[in-house]
């Protein structure tokens, strides 16, 4: 065996990988030969070396890594131990949770009281919105006048006054009216729908801009005018004032109060003033404390009668006078007397 | 369980091939060290060596229920952490890490401070600075023989070599450490 394949196996013979001829043949030339012996040497000394590497180690948290990777958590599993596992997340959460519903109670019962208020509120409304009695229900009240605003004060027995209907004036007066006048003892309801409705409307509009208390001069030029045509008609035979009185009764163009000291004295008074200046009474009836007449005085002479009612007492009309289509125009006003 | 120790036994064997998490975390914790070194000394990276190492217990952990029990578990790891060494070596798809004497030098004061890289001082630098030299199809034949303490029939299972070439590669690689520390021999 040479040398050269002596040294070839050497390793072998280091890692005792060789047959037993080999190891022979090799332990042979060994013997005879000392460059190959210092060669086994050096190379023993070498793997020597080889046996004080140090190993490596694995870094920190790799079996832990390896494991994560080969049993992944489940997403539910791992989102519950991020929710509730750390308290580092779970208390906050809760402490979350509880402040929310503390809030959220605290609100709820301050919030409470407000809703009934409101509800409260709510229900009081459609009661002061039921003043209106009967057929001024339907007809939207008009922004009340500066002497509406004023006769607001004496608006009591306003459904009375609506003759056509007596009997629903005065079941509505049973039902409602009374918690109006426990509200307002003298609230009057709004005008009526026919009053309204009535055929001129170009003279309602002219009234509508004119006071509560009409001057005389105006009413006298409408009458005069009305006069004037009526003569170059002719055609048109005058009518009985009770039949058209009877006819128109169903509205009252004025309503008022008549405050006075004596109610028998201001009856009379009221029933001297009518005969002064042409007009009549239509009805009248009795309620408690007071006397309600309703009577008809000619446009023309509606002035005087204001004045008159104004020396019998305090008057407080409420309403627009509007002449009735008779001839001559009249209107219609709604007394009510009272100490 | 320490490093290696009973892993072959057919308990244990049977727990891995049951798929018990317990056992293959057993499994990973004692031979952890022997994977990631071979990984580290081949590949020369400690992120890309731990890359390595993971994946090969990956596998191990995908293949235990066909593991066969013919040869050891360590033979096993080391045949699938060398030969995912070897093709990432020959891939050419690597991070740019070479291997050389600063890359292992780094690699063998891993987990020492100065005063035990002074004690290794010369003698461990040439030594690890000498294998990182060795081609690479010797440096695993070293690392699995002189520093794994594989047999020639274990190393020429893992790469799939005669036992012939294993021992041939061996005195190459022996040789060639020799003549590198040769001031350091007697």
């Amino acid at each position: 065996m040479t040398c050269h394949e002596t040294r070839e196996r050497l390793s072998g013979l280091l890692d005792e990988a060789l047959d037993a001829s080999e190891r022979a043949e090799v332990g042979a030339h060994l013997d005879a030969c000392p460059d190959c012996r210092r060669e086994l040497d050096q190379l023993r000394a070498t793997v020597s070396l080889l046996s004080r590497v140090e190993r490596p180690r694995a870094p920190v948290g790799f079996v832990d890594r390896v494991m994560a990777a080969a049993h992944p958590v489940p997403w539910h599993r791992r989102l519950g131990r991020r929710l509730f596992l750390p308290l580092g997340i779970k208390l906050p959460v809760q402490a979350a949770a509880m402040l929310v519903i503390a809030v959220l109670g605290v609100y709820l019962l301050q919030r409470t009281p407000e809703l009934r208020d409101a509800v409260r509120v709510e229900r009081e409304t459609p009661v002061f919105r039921s003043e209106p009695l009967g057929t001024t229900q339907a007809v939207p009240t008009p922004p009340p006048s500066p002497s509406q605003k004023d006769l607001k004060a004496g608006k009591a027995d306003s459904g009375k006054l609506s003759e056509p209907a007596p009997r629903a004036s005065r079941e509505s007066e049973n039902t409602v009216g009374d918690e109006r006048r426990l509200d307002s003892p003298q609230s009057f309801p709004p005008l009526t729908q026919e009053y309204k409705q009535e055929p001129k409307k170009e003279a309602d509009a002219d009234r509508l801009q004119k006071p509560a208390v009409p001057e005389a001069p105006p009413a006298e030029s409408r009458a005069k005018s009305r006069d004037a045509a009526e003569g170059q008609s002719g055609a048109l035979a005058p009518e009985p004032p009770a039949m058209a009185a009877k006819r128109q009764s169903a509205t009252s163009s004025v309503l008022g109060r008549l405050n006075v000291k004596s109610r028998t004295a201001a009856e009379q008074g009221l029933a001297d003033l009518l005969s002064r200046l042409g007009g009549t009474e239509t009805g009248r009836r009795q309620e408690l404390g007071a006397t309600v007449v309703e009577v008809l005085v000619p446009e023309a002479r509606y002035a005087d009668f204001v004045r008159g009612l104004t020396s019998l007492g305090a008057w407080t009309p409420e309403g627009q006078p509007a002449a009735l289509p008779t001839d001559p125009p009249q209107i219609r006003l709604s007394i009510r007397i009272a100490e | 369980m320490r490093e290696g120790d009973a892993a072959d036994a057919p308990e244990f064997l049977d727990r891995l091939r049951a798929g018990d998490a317990r056992a293959f975390e057993e499994l990973v914790a004692s031979h952890q060290h022997r994977v990631f070194g071979v990984a580290l000394r081949m590949l020369g990276g400690a992120a890309e060596a731990e890359e390595v190492a993971q994946e090969a217990f990956l596998r191990a952990h995908r293949s235990l229920g066909e593991f066969r029990g013919e040869a050891k578990l360590s033979t096993w790891l080391y045949t699938i952490v060398s030969r995912l060494c070897l093709n990432r070596l020959a891939s050419g798809e690597r991070r740019a890490v070479r291997h050389g004497e600063e890359v292992l030098l780094r690699v063998a004061d891993e987990g020492s401070g100065p005063a035990a890289r002074a004690e290794r001082g010369e003698l461990e630098g040439a030594l690890h600075r000498a294998i990182a030299e060795l081609a690479e199809e010797r440096r695993v034949v070293i690392i699995l023989r002189d520093l794994e303490g594989l047999s020639y029939e274990e190393i020429a299972l893992a790469l799939n070599l005669e036992p012939g070439t294993v021992r041939s590669r061996l005195h190459r690689a022996r040789m060639e450490l020799k003549d590198k520390l040769e001031r350091f021999l007697p």
